[in-house]
């Protein structure tokens, strides 16, 4: 699936404003399919879904995310890396970063914290996500 | 505090980083127990990442999101988030089992009320107590029982003694929590009905991957990685684990320091 076929908008709600524009980006089709059914289901998100770094920085520039949702360990460009070229763009500042991550060691987890990341860890439920993202971006 | 200059160390350094792997041609050795470190951590992330899916995919589900369960269905459902849950149970206590053995516990203290602690604990057993048909009745202090701990930390270990007790209690019992102070040491009592532990298994009791039948028919399968990582958490904390039993009473007790420069509340 390509970065514009999986480009969608998840926003069924009615409510006006513009909504919150998402880019997930996760090798593991299911963690990306839980994504688009709980900000589906929360509304209020426009969400591109990209299997890799090299999908999201291409996709990147016309989707123009407010927020990057991001897993740590991806073959190729990890998330740290596809963090740092994220912010390489221009206009960076408006897009948050929050990092996926099945992670549990200690000093993996400590040096995202230091370096200011939002962190959710595997497992994670997906109907409370809309709030988590919303939490980080307010 | 006797033990704090260490685990203040520790908590500033909670997790050293890790050696790198061994490479061809590199004489340097790996450190001991990097490659079991690297294994447990590998096994950790590849497990919890099929149970992200299991239990996203269940909470999904029975949300009804996408469409209404079937009212036969929802014990399955639920079944299926217990078992999933135990899954992640077991690769979190692998995990910390792994961090014990290796003397890589992380623990950050701070100062908190053994009271709220122990009431987290009893809130995150009301599932599993309900469905065995168990009641867990708080006997709070009087006032604060200030402790200086890490609350996940000694939280954890106060839930593997309360799930241990709940799961060696007969259907319609009580598992009675008792919550005080004395002799410059904060006590967590843990008191159940039970079948009592026989006199011969009670050397073992702390023992990694030892577990016991209940002897009544009861499917009580664990990873007997409990008890040991509930001992290990208290005793990172400067405290100690003890127990007393006999058949319709047992009794394990956890005592940490009270905080410097306080008494806590007796009850």
């Amino acid at each position: 699936m390509t970065a514009a076929q999986s480009e969608r908008a998840a926003d069924r709600s009615a409510g006006g404003g513009r909504p919150l524009r998402v880019l997930c980006v996760d090798d593991d089709p299911d963690i990306r399919t839980l994504v688009e059914i709980g900000l589906g289901a929360a509304g209020g998100f426009m969400l591109c879904l990209c299997s890799s770094g090299g999908e999201a920085l291409a996709a990147a520039e016309a989707f123009d995310p407010d927020l990057a949702l991001l897993d740590l360990r991806m073959p190729g460009i990890d998330g740290l890396e596809l963090r740092r070229r994220l912010e390489a763009r221009p206009g960076r500042d408006r897009c948050r970063v929050i990092f996926l991550t099945a992670a549990t060691k200690a000093p993996e987890l400590a040096q995202l914290a230091a370096g200011g990341a939002e962190i959710i860890t595997k497992p994670f439920d997906p109907m409370s996500l809309a709030g988590r993202i919303r939490a980080a971006v307010e | 505090m006797e033990g704090d200059g260490a685990q203040l160390s520790d908590m500033q350094n909670p997790d050293p980083p890790q050696e790198p792997a061994p490479v061809a041609g590199n004489s340097r050795p790996a450190p001991p127990g990097a490659s079991e470190r690297a294994f447990v951590a590998e096994i950790s992330h590849e497990l919890r990442t099929p149970l992200t899916a299991i239990m996203g995919s269940l909470s999904v589900i029975r949300s009804g999101t996408v469409g209404d369960l079937p009212p036969r269905m929802v014990p399955l459902v639920e079944m299926a988030q217990r078992n999933a849950e135990r899954l992640l149970a077991l690769v979190d206590d692998l995990v910390d089992a792994e961090r014990i053995r290796s003397g890589r516990l992380d623990v950050a203290r701070r100062l908190v009320d053994l009271g709220d602690i122990v009431r987290g604990a009893i809130d995150a057993l009301q599932v599993p107590a309900g469905l065995a048909g168990v009641t867990v009745p708080l006997v709070p202090a009087e006032g604060p029982v200030p402790v200086r701990v890490d609350p996940r930390r000694l939280e954890q270990a106060v839930i593997n003694i309360l799930a241990n007790a709940v799961k060696f209690s007969y259907r319609g019992g009580r598992v009675e929590v008792t919550v005080d102070a004395a002799d410059g040491m904060a006590r967590v009592t843990v008191a159940d009905q039970g079948p009592g532990i026989p006199e011969a298994h009670r050397a073992h009791v702390f023992d990694p991957f030892w577990t016991r039948d209940p002897g009544d028919g009861r499917n009580q399968s664990g990873s007997g990685l409990g008890l040991g990582i509930a001992r290990a958490l208290v005793e990172a904390h400067s405290g100690r684990i003890s127990f007393t039993s006999r058949p319709g009473d047992t009794r394990f007790r956890i005592e940490v320091p009270l905080a410097a420069g306080t008494q806590g509340a007796a009850r």
